[in-house]
């Protein structure tokens, strides 16, 4: 640790004005901080989240990896991340947490002693702690953090970013406010990232199905926003069940089926990946206690996830020119569940 | 008189169970040996494991649960840990964090069909095939497809349950989707084969249909459990498949696991056996006991009877669901008893089966003379097979020998003249006419009927038929003490002692015991 820079930054105050408040410990995941140190920083009255980059850590994931390569790897990936924020805030992107300042600070000292960091909004966590599975938990509230979400994945899918790490600890809360978080992993068609060349670059635990069975659509833009749509309707699920869809559909899958174990084609295994699909879809259904969203929900998870990519989208979509991942007719969805939800939490107000 | 069970022929045709079944027996496992890596392998669920440390939540449990479901690292202690957190604040957890918990905190537990099958006796024989049951299972997966209908699993389903209530038209609607839904998959396809076949008649092309499908589909030359379907129904249409040549080679690859291949090669090594190549038959036949089924286990059993080289003990086998295999061992042994109960558990395995009916009531009623089990047993196939003149004429003879003759005729006349029967069945339902009117104190009426048989058995030259007429017929006569008994008796001294048929053997000496003991009296 002594040797480690980027866990050293509390107290300073940064090149860039900012002060380090204090270390926060990963209680949840902010933007994705697995190769980072985070901080609270203050600048203008404003706190901010400080994500450090940990070369330590990089290293040590990078197994006989050279410390020269470790560090360019972390530089490429510093570099996109802030590249990639920029460009998407130049493209009014609103529903994504960008990076608000980017940086490089050296602490005397430590055999690596520059610490590039990136400085973001502070969050009030994620959806995490905000989901609550009781009887209490307000739909409306669901229904408009999962439509912020799929304002902002459609915004980024415009601009042909595919975020591709769509998950609960991605999503941030900001007041009544929710937005996608960490672009860390995200390609970007006109940009040139360290993951572009990679079948996916997220959370195997979230992974859609065809990929955990080895089944690549070569056309990129097939396979990455096939892989966002179903990474959304995961979401939805993991909003009602606290489980995504990923692991339910596992659970459906007998053993012998399993990508662990099963060793045929993608193509033989799509009918039982179906059938285990709607046996996903039954339970699903059996969290939603309010009947009266229970099949436009319902309807929403077996389009964005359907087992087979080619399937995935809005039917009408699929039938009509144009890509069949557009989200355009979800958002709109998910705005009048929204509204439905508001309106009765209204009515029962008044 | 009745159909005798036809020990005679049978072939590699698929079993057909419920998806779920067929799954747990392996029959729809991958094809292959490698070891090849998945891309969880190497995955880590650590970080999810430190953020439950820090924060022991029910969500981050919930996390960490998927994660290690997904990922297959359910042995960590921590993901036990998680689980029973959950379960532990279930009021506050939603339906799935509870279900997915206990997925892992209960090891899976063994499919509990064993059990049904301990349960199965003749007196609760209905219980099984309820049709109102049926009917229920029926609407539901209905309503499942309404919401679901692109899941051709579904469909496959309902098929089969339309099949053991004998709805045909509905069956095989239903699998005509599923094959247009899936027309390469395996488990589709070979349920499609049995049931083509299984509703296959004069007045249909079933079993061109299904045997032209499989052809056509290019997964039938590589997946042995295909290749063996398609070769089956060659035989059974006495044509030589294209097939075999590929089947040789799949069954020699040294890429496929031996169960993979088990009834490939009992598919073969019938062929061989029907062409009389015996070595060849052994060979192929050696292979397929390597990691048997139940269905080349019931293969072998019946090549054995052909070839006693291929003589061997079933019951050194622990396969499951072999209750054909175990039925005809213990036959073989001369345990109808126990025979009967692995052929109650054969039917309700494969309750649209017709063998399994006609095996067990042949037993009960030639046999053990138990004419109340084979009606019981017979009633039951009625349910997949309420036209079957082969069942209701089975079932008017146990009437009968139970001086039932009332309900015997009534049975016989059950028996609809716009279908196409058999020449050996109607002579059998011209004989059991007659016991019935024996019994019924018709004898003139009795004795015409079974004549008429007993001639209509010279004209097609069916020997075995002929000489079970004229026992059935000759113990009607002696029971009335009639002036035709020792003419008849006579005949029979004729009939060749330990022929190969044991009910024929079974008959003869009741006939004779019963003959002896009226002449004492």
């Amino acid at each position: 640790m002594d040797n480690n820079a980027a866990h050293s930054l509390e107290g300073l105050t940064l090149k860039t004005g900012w002060k380090v408040l204090k270390k926060v410990e990963k209680t949840d995941n902010q933007t994705g901080s697995f190769f980072s140190v985070c901080y609270l920083v203050e600048k203008d009255d404003t706190i901010s989240f400080l994500k450090a980059f940990d070369i330590m850590k990089f290293n040590s994931i990078s197994a006989g990896e050279s410390m020269v390569d470790s560090m360019n790897e972390m530089t490429t990936v510093y570099k996109y991340e802030r590249d990639l924020s920029n460009f998407c805030k130049s493209k009014n992107v609103d529903k994504v947490s960008f990076v608000i300042e980017a940086g490089e600070e050296t602490v005397v000292g430590h055999t690596f002693s520059i610490v590039p960091y990136l400085i973001f909004d502070l969050a009030k966590g994620d959806i995490r702690k905000t989901l609550d599975f009781s009887e209490n938990l307000d739909y409306a509230w669901r229904l408009k953090s999962l439509h912020d979400v799929a304002v902002g994945l459609k915004q980024l899918h415009k601009i042909e970013v595919s975020h591709q790490d769509l998950k609960p600890s991605n999503v941030l809360v900001f007041n009544t406010e929710s937005k996608i978080g960490d672009l860390g992993r995200s390609m970007c068609k006109s940009m040139d990232g360290p993951y572009n060349h990679a079948v996916f670059t997220g959370d195997w635990t979230y992974a859609p199905p065809e990929l955990l069975y080895g089944f690549y659509e070569a056309d990129w833009n097939k396979r990455v926003f096939a892989t966002d749509c179903y990474l959304l309707g995961s979401l939805i699920v993991f909003y009602f069940t606290g489980i995504n869809m990923t692991a339910l559909l596992r659970k459906h899958i007998p053993d012998e089926f399993s990508w662990d174990l099963w060793r045929g084609s993608f193509g033989e295994i799509i009918p039982y990946l179906e059938s285990a699909f709607t046996e996903s879809l039954i339970e699903f259904e059996s969290n939603i206690k309010k009947s009266e969203y229970l099949s436009e929900l319902k309807n929403l998870v077996e389009f964005l996830c359907d087992p087979l990519p080619n399937r995935r989208g809005h039917p009408k979509n699929i039938s009509s020119i144009g890509s069949n991942f557009n989200l355009e007719r979800f958002v709109s969805k998910l705005d009048l569940l929204k509204r439905k939800a508001e309106l009765k939490i209204n009515v029962s107000n008044g | 008189m009745a159909n005798l069970f036809e020990h005679e022929d049978r072939r590699v045709i698929p079993n057909w169970r419920s998806f779920e079944q067929t799954i747990f027996l392996g029959e729809l496992n991958s094809l292959g040996n490698k070891n090849s890596s998945s891309v969880t392998d190497k995955a880590s669920i650590d970080e999810y494991i430190n953020e439950w440390d820090a924060n022991k939540t029910l969500i981050h449990a919930s996390e960490l649960i998927s994660a290690a479901i997904v990922n297959n690292k359910k042995e960590s202690p921590k993901v036990s840990e998680a689980a029973s957190f959950i379960l532990e604040n279930s009021k506050s957890a939603t339906p799935s964090q509870i279900s997915v918990s206990k997925s892992i905190v209960k090891s899976r537990e063994e499919y509990n069909y064993n059990e049904i099958f301990e349960k199965i006796k003749i007196e609760n024989l209905n219980e099984f095939i309820e049709p109102n049951e049926i009917s229920l299972k029926i609407n539901i997966l209905k309503s499942r497809i309404k919401k679901f209908p692109y899941n051709p699993i579904l469909y496959v389903e309902l098929s089969r349950y339309y099949s053991i209530i004998g709805q045909e038209k509905q069956s095989v609607k239903a699998m005509q989707i599923a094959l247009h839904l899936a027309p390469e998959n395996r488990f589709i396809l070979r349920s499609a084969t049995r049931l083509f076949l299984h509703f296959d008649n004069e007045g249909n092309d079933y079993m061109d249909f299904i045997h032209n499908f499989l052809r056509k589909s290019p997964v039938t030359q590589f997946d042995p459990w295909l290749t063996s379907a398609e070769i089956s129904i060659s035989t059974l249409r006495n044509r030589n498949s294209r097939l075999i040549k590929k089947g040789q080679d799949l069954v020699n690859s040294k890429n496929i696991n031996s169960f993979n291949l088990t009834e490939l090669a009992s598919s073969l090594g019938t062929v061989e056996l029907l062409n009389g190549s015996n070595k060849k038959s052994k060979d192929f036949f050696k292979i397929a006991s390597k990691s048997p089924n139940d269905n080349s286990l019931a293969q072998l059993k019946w090549a054995a009877t052909k070839d006693k080289q291929l003589e061997f003990n079933v019951n050194s086998f622990n396969i499951r669901n072999s209750f054909e295999a175990l039925a005809l061992e213990n036959f073989g042994n001369g345990d109808y008893n126990t025979s009967l109960e692995f052929a109650l558990k054969w039917f309700i395995d494969m309750p649209f089966s017709k063998r399994a009916v006609m095996f067990g009531s042949n037993l009960s009623s030639m046999l053990l003379k138990d004419q109340k089990k084979s009606i019981a047993l017979l009633n039951a196939g009625l349910v997949s097979h309420p036209s079957d003149p082969q069942i209701i004429n089975n079932l008017a003879y146990a009437h009968a020998l139970n001086n039932n003759s009332a309900e015997a005729l009534k049975e016989l006349n059950k028996v609809k003249n716009t279908i196409h029967i058999e020449e050996t069945t109607k002579i059998c339902l011209n004989a059991t006419r007659g016991l019935a009117l024996f019994r019924a104190g018709l004898y003139d009426e009795g004795r015409t009927h079974y004549l008429e048989a007993i001639e209509s058995t010279n004209d097609i030259q069916d020997r075995d038929l002929n000489w079970i007429a004229i026992l059935n017929y000759a113990r009607e006569e002696i029971l009335i003490d009639s002036e035709h008994v020792e003419y008849l008796m006579q005949t029979i001294s004729k009939i060749p002692k330990n022929v190969s048929s044991i009910e024929i053997n079974v008959l003869r000496k009741d006939v004779e015991d019963l003959h002896a003991s009226r002449k004492s009296k």
